[in-house]
């Protein structure tokens, strides 16, 4: 395996819906390395948790169909795999913390009782002293009380750090974060982006960190991935994508954030992301790109690596051709 | 001077929570004593985080809780009867946060926007419908959507037919209650493009509401920071993203600076935010302050300041 | 095309590339058209039940029973009241296709009329049991507060009383009939309805655009009328379809137990019956009564879950 905790080429996922097939992801290649933190951002529609679920099996099994070249997770190839085959992994060697604090824990059972189930599932054992160090280790002030505690005595922020705790008692390698902060208020955010900084740090854990949030994504990630309608249009080092981004989207999607710009600054992509049963012929953001060509209605564009000083940057683009041609 | 169209004084706002089952209720201060006004033409933001009370504000504005202390003056008159809430409501209308419940999905989007015309009392159909047409142009819609269905439309465009409602009335005032936190980042700069224009075209003026401090520093002219049911600073915007005084303010505009990638995450409140039900005497904020003193735990601050800036805050008096 | 400086992540269609020329570079002309916003083509609520296989069947076999219902005895011979004890006991053949019963009278056209009486008890009971309980659960849910708990207090205690019990009671002392059943089974069952639209109520109060139609100024009544019932609609059509079995079985185990309705006006509870005594001589005599009860209860059963699934506000929308 080495240090690739993810390996996946070429991911294709289909959903069987009452209106015919539909794919929400299409052809997505990425990588993670032990220690890295990749960041997957993109709006609704992206596809991007639905990726994140592909890692961890939980998409519906009769109703999903999942191709790739390469499906490796934790060096395993994990394409196919059974409900038993997931439950192994899930957990022990890959953890997930989910967008809804409040939903993720189960109500009737004390914060010790849920942390000892992942104990013993992970270890064959548990002690509460293990559960109280735990705690202190997501920054839980008075563990020893708060691990008899029932979540709806926590608040969001800290029902959040007890996920990331039991994410940690299985020692995962891998963790996903699948918009961990979204429902919480920006100071706790804040204090629970340091947390998963600091110990991705210092376990050299792998992290994937999905969010719309470009500013966390910035702030916390050493790799991102942009994702649009189901496809990858760009991937690269955090610097070149938010000092240097390449992608026509990536480069719409931050002159669209407010922060700080001035009147005038803020332009707005026309139009909305299109619907999966109806996607356009070729590229895929060629409706609202302002830099669209002709070739860009009919082909789909390949996917091209463009030198950037800040990092090489991966792009599913037609300009890069375009000097080519010319 | 331009006039006032509205005014709060001392709004204060309570509810009723029941703590035991048996009986014991007690009371949740919500809004703890909120001045504000607003002119015509300008937008007033009011930031703060979830459970500091601006939705709740903003509903008080429009006459949808009687507030439990406090007045509101309507171009210098005090609303207090039925009769003087209606009249507001003629004044001042509202957009809501969630495009997908905002609109009665049994209505088409032309009936949605018929009806605060009804209300008006305006009977004539032809006059009706050409307003409708006007107002689906003007909110960037094409009148052929009339006939639709609310279920038929993205996020987006529910949204700018919430807004094309409170606005077929030319009220003078719309209170925008979070209106895009929940639409895609792409899609919320439409949006807040459209209310520009819209003001520019029409001098409404907006209350716009929001934890978002960078839209909100964006599309407002004053702008008024909430924690926990008070107001702890307000004034004109870019004097306070400038030099912001109150240590909350501080904090918010630490953790919301420009984009920068693996820039530090920024500083972290420390200390727990008081329950609601048991509000201390003193500051607000004295639990999670970096720069508290102990006569912030004995007194409450009040705004002082001139009329660029006023701060809730000893360190200011 | 000079394209050795381009490096590619993964292969890509050589013959793609190299029919490429320069005017394919040139900028985008007919983007507008596609810059509108895109129509999503939501599934509707229909759409949505013609889907669901099981609902389909359910409608089918509803509107078969009630086609035969209407139409059925008019296609056969002979009358539900017409006695041939020479032809008495029959197995089902050509002439009597489901047979006849012990005084010789054919079985098809009686379960055929038995289908207009258990259908029109179905209906007109669940119709009884929308007008009490809408209006019921309808002022509870609008009005709220002191209104609301009284009014659903004499709920959940009239709920603790076992039905059947209460509907017996009602039929012995009204006496057997048809209007007596329609009495007894409108005044027993509208609590489930009353509960679903109080809380539908309750529930649509707090929507956003109920809250914004207030403040736009509407009245009360304007508001109960165009924004709240309208939306009341889905749960009301849901529990009325469900009742309808409900009330037919009652109905046939009222027949069966003898409280239903006269002879000779045969209802299915009232063949089943008849069918009991010679269950083991002549089962058919029961077999085909009891299939239409089943047949039909599952029909609606059916019709009511797929109505309940198409319009789940879960699958709206979002």
């Amino acid at each position: 395996m080495g240090d690739l905790l993810v390996n996946i080429k070429n991911l294709n996922i289909t959903f069987k819906t009452f209106a015919g097939e539909i794919s929400p992801v299409r052809d997505v290649s990425f990588q993670l390395q032990k220690g890295e933190i990749l960041g997957i951002v993109g709006e609704s529609g992206s596809g991007k948790s639905i990726t994140a679920s592909a890692l961890m099996g939980l998409l519906p099994k009769g109703k999903t169909i999942i191709t790739a070249n390469t499906f490796e997770v934790m060096g395993e190839n994990c394409l196919g795999d059974t409900e038993e085959q997931w439950k192994s992994i899930r957990g022990r060697k890959v953890a997930m913390i989910f967008q809804d604090p409040m939903t993720a824990l189960n109500p009737i059972l004390s914060i010790e009782t849920q942390i000892r189930e992942v104990l013993d599932l992970a270890k064959g054992k548990s002690s509460y002293e293990e559960v109280v160090a735990l705690l202190r280790q997501v920054g839980i002030a008075n563990p020893e009380s708060r691990a008899k505690q029932y979540p709806h005595e926590l608040s969001g922020g800290m029902r959040q750090r007890v996920i990331i705790a039991m994410a940690l008692a299985g020692e995962a390698d891998l963790l996903l974060a699948d918009e961990p902060t979204t429902a919480l208020d920006i100071t706790t955010e804040a204090q629970i982006l340091k947390l998963l900084q600091k110990l991705c740090k210092e376990r050299h854990m792998g992290m994937i960190f999905i969010s719309h949030n470009l500013r966390v994504v910035a702030q916390l990630c050493d790799r991102v991935m942009v994702m649009y309608s189901g496809k990858k249009v760009e991937a690269a080092s955090v610097f070149t994508i938010f000092q240097n981004p390449q992608h026509p989207y990536t480069k719409a999607l931050l002159a669209s954030i407010p922060d700080g710009k001035g009147k005038g600054e803020l332009v707005a992509i026309e139009g909305q992301p299109p619907d999966l049963n109806q996607l356009p012929t070729g590229c895929v953001f060629y409706p609202r790109c302002n830099t669209a060509m002709q070739v860009c209605a009919n082909q789909e564009p390949p996917m091209i690596d463009v030198e950037v000083s800040t990092g090489n940057s991966q792009i599913r683009c037609w300009l890069p051709i375009k000097g080519g041609v010319l | 001077m331009s006039t006032k169209i509205w005014e709060t004084k001392g709004i204060k706002k309570a509810f009723d929570i029941k703590t035991k089952w048996y009986g014991g209720v007690k009371q949740a201060q919500v809004l703890q004593g909120i001045d504000l006004c607003q002119v015509a033409g300008e937008t007033l933001g009011i930031v703060g985080e979830s459970g500091c009370g601006k939705s709740t504000f903003g509903r008080v504005l429009m006459g949808l809780y009687p507030p439990t202390a406090g007045e509101i003056f309507l171009h210098g008159s005090l609303v207090k009867s039925d009769n003087d809430i209606k009249k507001l409501r003629k004044h001042i209308q509202m957009v809501f946060q969630d495009p997908y419940a905002s609109l009665n999905p049994r209505m088409t989007v032309r009936e949605i926007l018929e009806e605060p015309l009804l209300i008006q009392g305006i009977s004539n159909k032809k006059e009706r419908k050409e307003r409708v047409v006007d107002t689906l142009e003007q909110v960037g819609l094409s009148s052929m959507y009339g006939e639709r269905y609310p279920h038929e439309f993205s996020g987006g465009q529910r949204q700018r037919v919430g807004i094309g409602r409170a606005l077929i009335t030319n009220p003078e005032c719309i209170i925008c209650d979070e209106p895009i936190s929940a639409l895609d980042v792409s899609i919320q700069v439409q949006i807040v493009s459209l209310l520009e224009r819209l003001q520019a075209d029409k001098g409404v003026s907006y209350v716009f509401i929001s934890h978002d401090l960078n839209m909100v520093r964006y599309l407002s002219h004053r702008i008024a920071v909430m924690y926990l049911g008070q107001i702890v600073e307000v004034g004109d915007v870019q004097e306070i993203y400038k030099n912001p005084k109150h240590p909350y303010t501080q904090s918010l505009l630490n953790l919301n600076k420009k984009i920068e990638p693996k820039a530090p995450i920024g500083n972290i409140l420390q200390g727990e935010v008081p329950n609601l039900l048991e509000l201390p005497t003193g500051c607000l904020f004295a639990s999670r302050c970096p720069e508290v003193t102990e006569a912030c735990y004995s007194e409450r601050p009040y705004l002082q300041g001139n009329d660029i800036q006023q701060v809730a805050c000893f360190k200011h008096i | 095309m000079k394209l050795e400086h381009i490096k590619f992540v993964e292969d890509y269609r050589t013959d793609i590339l190299e029919r490429l020329t320069a005017d394919d570079f040139l900028p985008a002309s007919n983007k507008n058209e596609m810059v509108q916003d895109a129509f999503q083509d939501r599934p509707t609520p229909w759409s949505r039940l013609k889907a669901n296989r099981l609902a389909l069947i359910g409608m089918g076999i509803v509107i078969f029973m009630i086609l035969a219902a209407i139409f059925g005895p008019m296609m056969t011979p002979f009358s539900y009241a017409a006695q041939n004890l020479m032809e008495a006991n029959q197995a089902p053949s050509s002439a009597h296709w489901f047979g006849t019963d012990t005084l010789g009278r054919d079985l098809f056209v009686r379960v055929l009329y038995g289908a207009r009486i258990s259908l029109a008890i179905g209906f007109v009971a669940a119709l009884i049991n929308l007008v009490i309980g809408v209006t019921y659960g309808g002022i509870a849910g609008f009005f709220g507060g002191a209104i609301d708990r009284i009014m659903m207090s004499i709920v959940d205690v009239l709920y603790g009383i076992p039905l059947l019990l209460y509907v017996i009671l009602l039929m012995v002392v009204l006496g057997p009939g048809l209007t007596s059943i329609f009495i007894a089974l409108g005044i027993a069952y509208w609590l489930t309805m009353a509960r679903i639209v109080r809380s539908q109520i309750i529930k649509l109060k707090a929507e956003d655009y109920v809250i914004a139609a207030k403040a736009m100024g509407f009245s009360s009544v304007r508001i109960l009328f165009k924004h709240i019932l309208p939306n009341c609609v889905g749960p009301i059509v849901i529990t009325m379809t469900l009742a309808i079995p409900e009330a037919i079985f009652t109905e046939a185990f009222l027949s069966f137990i003898g409280l239903g309705v006269n002879a000779p006006m045969a209802s299915w509870g009232v063949l089943a019956s008849e069918g009991i005594a010679s269950m083991r001589s002549f089962p058919f005599q029961l077999a085909f009564p009891a299939l239409a009860i089943c047949i039909t209860m599952l029909g609606f059963t059916f019709l009511g879950d797929g109505i309940r699934n198409a319009l789940d506000p879960k699958e709206e929308g979002k």
